[in-house]
């Protein structure tokens, strides 16, 4: 801005005046005794319905004598309103205003307060310019910080007073006080509306205002209420309580996490891993280790420190699994002192598994990355525990530790391994600080108002307490603006429900969304090289989640309830901020469900199954579910049958989406082809090829193949037989497979990869299923895609995806007995005439060929993107003025 | 901001009619003041600039209206009862002219009155807030300190880094801020530590104000010979008193000699670090050694060496005492007066010693100008001179003064062509200078300046040689006054 401009400058002091004609006057006269150069004051007193004709008169006296001085008389419509109707006045009458200053009628500035606020503006780019608090009649005073920070704004208190200097670029943008009568803080609400717009405030420590403050004020008035209050604001600034907008406030303006790079000695500073860090030099690290410990509610110092090489960082961004690492250490580092971090390249699984190790132990293995919490960091150094701590390197370490082993594949490319030990970077790092010449002084306060900000080093817990969650997952908003879904599943296995999620997250994920997958309850997966790429995080949380629990029955079904004996704090942690959750039987999740979307998130509900207990009563995870029906927004089901079960117990029809199962694999259409073509050619010469796929357990039917192949066995009928499966040895005290193996049985250790299935299942010409229930298999889409004819009960949802004689035969007779009959009698049927089994090959190939996941998913992808918000797309505006201002306006004019 | 007495600003609305009466009230002398409701709108209208004293109405049916939107109105609560005049159309010129005169000038009259006595009123409610917190305060203090009259809130003690280089020299060219780390309140006195200081040779300049409120508190210059090595007691004359405040002291020194000011031992706060206009590395994170006391003004602290005494403080127009910013002797021009081209340029700037050459001509005058840089209400100028080269020839030098936007050029050549040989209102006079030891020229005005003014340093030649005759200046001090700060009220009211 040149300084012609300046001398031009307009600025308007807005004053609403309710309840005060005694004191406005004070008010008013101590506006008119600021002499600012370079700019001219107006004052607009917005008189809110004030019930003194005093008022009146006086205000008639002012604004005749001063032309500056402008009035404007409405009803009562709160302190918001009536600041609003002065801010409408100065846009229309007074459209070359550059600022507004809030001045309540029973508070004064000083002669020097607004040009120095408006000085101040100018030659910054924030929204607004705040001072501390100094009130006179009762005498109170309060620091409010020397940097301004939204993640403190939001969370912990209201940090600007109404009384400070704003751009009119603000109002222009649309920003206007609430005038809702709930509305106990205004002036906080208002804050965060222009936070919302993409402003942000600034401190100046160089001036201040006259706040008056009775023994009883409208700010005790709403601190009584305080609760409802903040509720208020909460809800109608959702976006800006989410978890990713949080912590990329945190991450910008006081980071979760410093990390010191061995490489290079370089250190930098974030809380999202995935977004750029700040670098910060050692100097001023130790320049601001000591500044937060004399002033911490000025200076900030990352509550966590970690050390490892740049290639460590980089080895964990790809395993996908860093933000939930992160969490992890974060738990850990205050179960020990010091946290070891050792990778290990496993392409098969990925595992975290943690041990702690005592005082003194040696053979600890070695650390790829070491974490520890800033409270240690300043335990040694004010204790001098140097030494002790300094053992981190040596053979036997006399912290506790605690390791976390984290296996993953590794990238094709390995990145280097570390040449030099974090344990070096770290001790020199507490080495400098702990020697700096600024710590003679550190203790002392030299800010002379007292403290009214949260030290900087605790915002990290009042963001847990925030978000009612603990540790928080540190993750800000996606820069794609791509919508975000968390999709939990209770383990990572092969199992065919897993691997329907899995499926559902690659379909979301080529719609545009970042998936993460949440194992709770377990803190391994194994790798299917299928749905490798299916996720861009994955997360694990073992500790403390119960697979199942009955502390509420719901129609004679256990439940978990929000009193179960758990530690929800990590859950919610976790799981807060995703703009979709889909729970895929985690039973712990449920009482959750309800506060999550309270939150923002739009949840739904994945059922695959309906259990039976050994006496043959219904049971599994669909009751829990439905004991939660109304907490969530939908509910996915693998079959027709299922969904109209869930109606039965209230589940409406239009919450809920029949998604049919596709395969778990591809099959690449040129073994696809090749083993089409051997089917079709050859095969009636040999004897039929039985193939069985599962758990050799009750529920797959194993008695009843046991049986059914003795029988056919007996009567001579022409087949070989595989069976792929492990054994459950609780499930029964005989050995199913040592059964198979006297009919001449094939038996095989279960096969997860694709090449296996497709091996077997090209194989085989057909695939028995006697079970006793299931949901609907996937066993049979992908037996289907290969041309091997499925044989199964018609159990659960079976029936959906066999149309008997067609693609498939159906077994659907009640007793055990009728099943090994029945299944005897068809095997025999086609093992005897191979001329039936070949129409039934093309029919499967032809149901496979109309399946697909896309399909399958499209309609519940539709719902997804019609109703889940795009927190991402619309998260607060980057900070800075705007950048269109009223001078380029009128200068395009 | 106000207006010439008795005339409304433009835009203020006293009358209330009916947008049915527009016609009848349009080119009358009370049009300007009367605002036109809405017949049949509803709600309470929100009023802008609109005191209604009077409603008018020229028939029945506008007075039906008027009256139904007056009672809106009067739901507002604020705007008193108004009553409605009925009036004939085309036939109340007289009323109108009443009217105008009544609210017209009557308003602007009695609005004008109220001006006057309700800045006072303010000034006198504030000053009785100030008085009843101080008679508190007093007493608070006395009791907590049992009855004690001093007590020291703050110390921070010197500290010598080896590496330091020393600041006296800063000092003389710039200056130090310090911001103290207490509330205002109850402040008596303040310590600074000095490691060294000379016998005499120049003088120590202390300015205590209020950051938030830009006042000066008080403001001390001591000669060097009335300071002692260690701590010197620097006594306001009343303790600081109505709301708390920051302070912020500023240090500087005057004359050939610089002093010994001791720094502390260096904080991670930077607020609280000492800031200057020069940057020098021995204030990186260090603020002064310094002690701050509260109680009873005029008591030294026990073993106190001396007790300094403001030389002006409260009430008093406000002195600045600054030397002149480094940006402002950067933007020296060259406006000699000679017929001899030098070779070499004779005008400029020292970086690293915030000094100018002004290196005479064998013929002619030599002369810096730096334009603006002497502030209105300045009451004295000064600097040290010396020529800054073991064999060089002595010159003679001194200050001109010129009305800024004048040719600084012209204002040369007069002094050429004249040759004063005695000091004038704005020449310093000559004063020779040598190699061995430097000479501060001085220039005291009759009065404060009124206007801005250009500062020229002039150099010509005293003898045949002008041989390595480097004739620097530096330390440019100035001494201004402002004018008392009018209506601010508060206890330190300039």
């Amino acid at each position: 801005m040149s300084s012609s401009e300046a001398q031009t400058d307009l600025i308007a002091v807005a004053m609403p005046l309710y309840g005060h004609a005694a004191l406005a006057m004070e008010a008013i006269q101590s506006v008119l005794s600021s002499k600012p150069s370079g700019c001219r004051i107006a004052i607009v007193v917005s008189v809110d319905g004030d019930i003194r004709q005093e008022t009146f008169e006086q205000l008639l006296l002012f604004s005749a004598a001063y032309p500056s001085i402008h009035v404007i008389f409405g009803e009562n419509a709160g302190p918001g309103g009536a600041r609003n109707r002065a801010i409408d006045f100065v846009l229309e009458e007074l459209p070359e205003a550059r600022a507004v200053y809030f001045l309540d009628a029973d508070n004064r500035v000083l002669p020097t307060t607004i040009e120095t606020l408006y000085r101040t503006l100018v030659s910054s780019d924030c929204g607004w310019v705040y001072t501390n608090i100094d009130t006179f009649s009762v005498s109170w005073r309060s620091h409010y910080g020397n940097r301004y920070s939204r993640l403190v704004h939001c969370i912990t208190d209201n940090i600007c007073d109404t009384g400070s200097m704003i751009a009119i670029e603000v109002f222009q943008a649309g920003v206007r006080f609430n005038d809702d009568r709930q509305n106990g803080f205004e002036d906080w609400e208002f804050w965060l509306s222009c936070i919302e717009h993409g402003f942000v405030g600034k401190p100046c420590h160089d001036t201040t205002f006259e706040y008056r403050l009775r023994a009883e004020s409208r700010f005790k008035e709403a601190n009584r209420d305080r609760a409802a209050s903040e509720s208020f604001l909460k809800k109608r600034h959702k976006s800006l309580y989410q978890r990713p907008t949080l912590v990329d406030f945190e991450h910008e303006e006081c980071p979760r996490y410093l990390f010191m790079r061995t490489e290079d000695s370089s250190l930098s500073c974030f809380s999202d891993p995935i977004k750029p860090g700040k670098s910060i030099r050692l100097d001023e690290l130790v320049a601001e280790f000591w500044a937060s410990v004399g002033e911490p509610d000025n200076v900030h110092f990352p509550p966590f420190v970690m050390a490892g090489s740049g290639a460590t960082l980089e080895l964990l961004r790809s395993s996908h699994m860093l933000p939930g690492i992160l969490t992890h250490l974060e738990v850990l580092s205050e179960k020990a002192n010091v946290v070891f971090v050792h990778l290990s390249n496993d392409g098969k699984q990925r595992e975290l598994k943690s041990t702690i190790y005592e005082a003194g132990a040696q053979n600890v293995p070695p650390a790829d990355l070491i974490f520890l919490s800033t409270s240690l960091m300043r335990d040694v150094i004010n204790n001098d525990a140097l030494d002790w701590f300094s053992t981190i390197g040596n053979d036997q370490i006399w912290p506790t530790v605690a390791v976390l082993n984290v296996r993953f594949p590794y990238p094709k490319k390995v990145p280097r391994r570390a040449l030099i030990p974090p344990q070096q970077i770290i001790l020199s790092c507490f080495n400098a600080v702990a020697k700096s010449s600024l710590r003679r002084m550190a203790d002392r306060r030299w800010t002379w108002r007292p403290m009214r900000l949260m030290p900087y080093s605790e915002l990290f817990r009042a963001m847990r307490r925030e978000l009612g969650g603990s540790p928080v997952l540190p993750l800000g908003h996606n820069e794609q603006g791509k919508r975000t879904v968390a999709l939990l599943v209770p383990n990572a296995s092969f199992g065919g429900a897993e691997k329907v999620i899995y499926a559902a997250a690659r379909e979301l994920k080529a719609s545009g969304y970042e998936t993460h997958l949440f194992v709770l309850g377990n803190a391994r997966m194994d790798v299917i090289d299928e749905f490798n790429t299916s996720f861009d995080y994955i997360h694990f949380w073992n500790e403390g989640i119960p697979a199942w629990g009955g502390s509420g029955l719901f129609v004679g079904q256990d439940f978990i309830a929000e009193d179960h004996p758990m530690d929800w704090q990590p859950l919610k942690g976790l799981l807060s901020g995703f703009d979709l959750i889909i729970n895929n039987h985690v039973m712990a999740v449920h009482p959750l469900i309800s506060r999550l979307r309270s939150e923002g998130s739009r949840t739904a509900c994945y059922l695959h199954v309906i259990d039976s207990t050994v006496f043959q009563r219904p049971a599994g995870q669909p009751y829990a579910a439905i004991a939660h029906e109304h907490c969530y927004d939908a509910f996915l089901t693998c079959s027709e049958q299922l969904k109209t079960y869930l109606h039965s117990f209230g589940v409406p029809f239009e919450k809920t989406f029949a998604v049919p199962n596709g395969a778990s694999f591809t099959v690449p259409p040129k073994v696809l082809s090749e083993v089409v073509s051997k089917r079709r050619e050859d095969g009636r010469d040999r004897p039929l090829r039985l193939l069985y796929m599962g758990r050799l357990d009750r529920q797959k039917g194993i008695d009843r193949l046991t049986a059914a192949l003795g029988r056919l066995r007996a009567r001579g009928t022409p087949f070989e037989a595989l069976a792929i499966g492990g054994e459950i040895l609780a499930d029964s005290n005989v050995s199913w497979a040592d059964r198979l193996r006297e009919q001449d049985v094939t038996v095989q250790p279960p096969v997860f990869a694709s090449n296996d299935l497709i091996k077997a299942l090209g194989w085989a010409d057909i695939l028995v299923m006697p079970s006793r229930w299931e949901g609907a298999p996937l066993m049979i889409t992908e037996a289907q895609q290969l041309g091997c004819v499925p044989i199964a009960t018609a159990v659960g949802a079976v029936g959906e995806l066999i149309t008997n004689w067609e693609d498939g035969i159906l077994i659907d007779v009640p007793t055990d007995a009728e099943v090994v009959s029945e299944l005897v009698n068809v095997v025999e049927a086609v093992a005897t005439d191979r001329s039936r089994l070949a129409p039934l090959v093309e029919g499967c190939l032809r149901s496979a060929a109309q399946r697909s996941w896309s399909s399958s998913f499209a309609e519940f992808i539709g719902w997804c993107d019609e109703t889940a918000a795009n927190s991402a797309a619309a998260r607060p505006a980057a900070p800075g003025r705007h950048e269109i201002t009223y001078r380029d306006v009128a200068a395009a004019e | 901001m106000s207006l010439a007495p008795w005339q409304l600003p433009a835009g203020r609305k006293l009358v209330l009619a009916s947008e049915q009466d527009r016609e009848a009230l349009a080119g009358s002398s009370i049009e300007h003041l009367v605002r036109y409701l809405e017949p049949g709108s509803t709600g309470i209208p929100v009023l802008r600039n609109t005191f209604p004293l009077l409603a008018v109405a020229f028939s029945k049916e506008s007075e039906a209206s008027l009256k139904t939107i007056l009672s809106s109105i009067r739901q507002l609560r604020t705007v008193p009862e108004v009553e409605v005049l009925r009036l004939e159309a085309g036939k109340s010129e007289k009323a109108f002219e009443l009217m105008r005169a009544l609210l017209d000038g009557g308003v602007g009259r009695v609005a004008s009155f109220s001006a006057s006595f309700t800045a006072e009123l303010a000034l006198l409610r504030r000053e009785r807030e100030a008085l009843l917190e101080n008679y508190r305060a007093l007493e608070d203090a006395f009791q907590a300190r049992n009855w004690e009259p001093l007590a020291e809130t703050f110390v921070h003690d010197p500290y010598v880094d080896p590496k330091d280089e020393g600041i006296g020299q800063l000092l003389a060219s710039g200056f130090i801020d310090q911001l103290l780390p207490v509330s205002s309140l109850g402040v008596a006195g303040i310590a600074l530590h000095l490691s060294s200081v000379p016998k005499d040779g120049g003088a120590l300049s202390v300015t205590l104000s209020y950051v938030e409120s830009e006042e000066t508190v008080a403001e001390w210059t001591v000669d060097y010979k009335n300071l002692v090595t260690g701590w010197n007691y620097f006594s306001l004359p009343r303790a600081c008193g109505g709301a708390a405040r920051t302070l912020r002291l500023r240090v500087s020194t005057s004359g050939t000699e610089t002093i010994g000011l001791s720094l502390g031992y260096p904080i991670a706060s930077e607020r609280y670090t000492t800031r200057s206009n020069v940057e020098h590395p021995d204030l990186d994170l260090r603020p002064l050694a310094f002690r701050v006391y509260t109680g009873v003004p005029g008591v030294a602290p026990t073993l106190a060496p001396n007790m300094i005494a403001p030389t002006s403080t409260q009430g008093t127009p406000r002195v600045q005492n600054y030397h002149l910013p480094v940006d402002l002797l950067k933007q020296v021009i060259d406006v000699s007066v000679s017929s001899i081209v030098p070779d070499f340029e004779t005008i400029s700037f020292l970086e690293h010693e915030h000094a100018l050459v002004c290196h005479p001509l064998p013929s002619g005058i030599t002369a810096g100008a730096i334009s603006g840089a002497v502030e209105a209400g300045t009451t004295s100028l000064s600097a040290n001179a010396i020529i800054d080269h073991p064999e060089g020839a002595p010159a003679a030098v001194s200050f001109l003064l010129a009305p800024a936007n004048t040719d600084p050029r012209s204002k040369v050549e007069e002094i050429e062509r004249s040759e004063p040989a005695f000091p004038t209102a704005m020449f310093s006079g000559w004063r020779e200078v040598g190699p061995e030891s430097p000479i501060s020229i001085n220039m005291q005005l009759d009065e404060p300046l009124g206007g801005p003014m250009d500062l020229m340093i002039l150099s010509r030649a005293v003898g045949d040689s002008v041989d390595f005759s480097w004739l620097k200046v530096s330390g440019f001090r100035i001494v201004r006054q402002s004018p008392a700060a009018a209506g601010t009220g508060d206890v330190h009211v300039q």
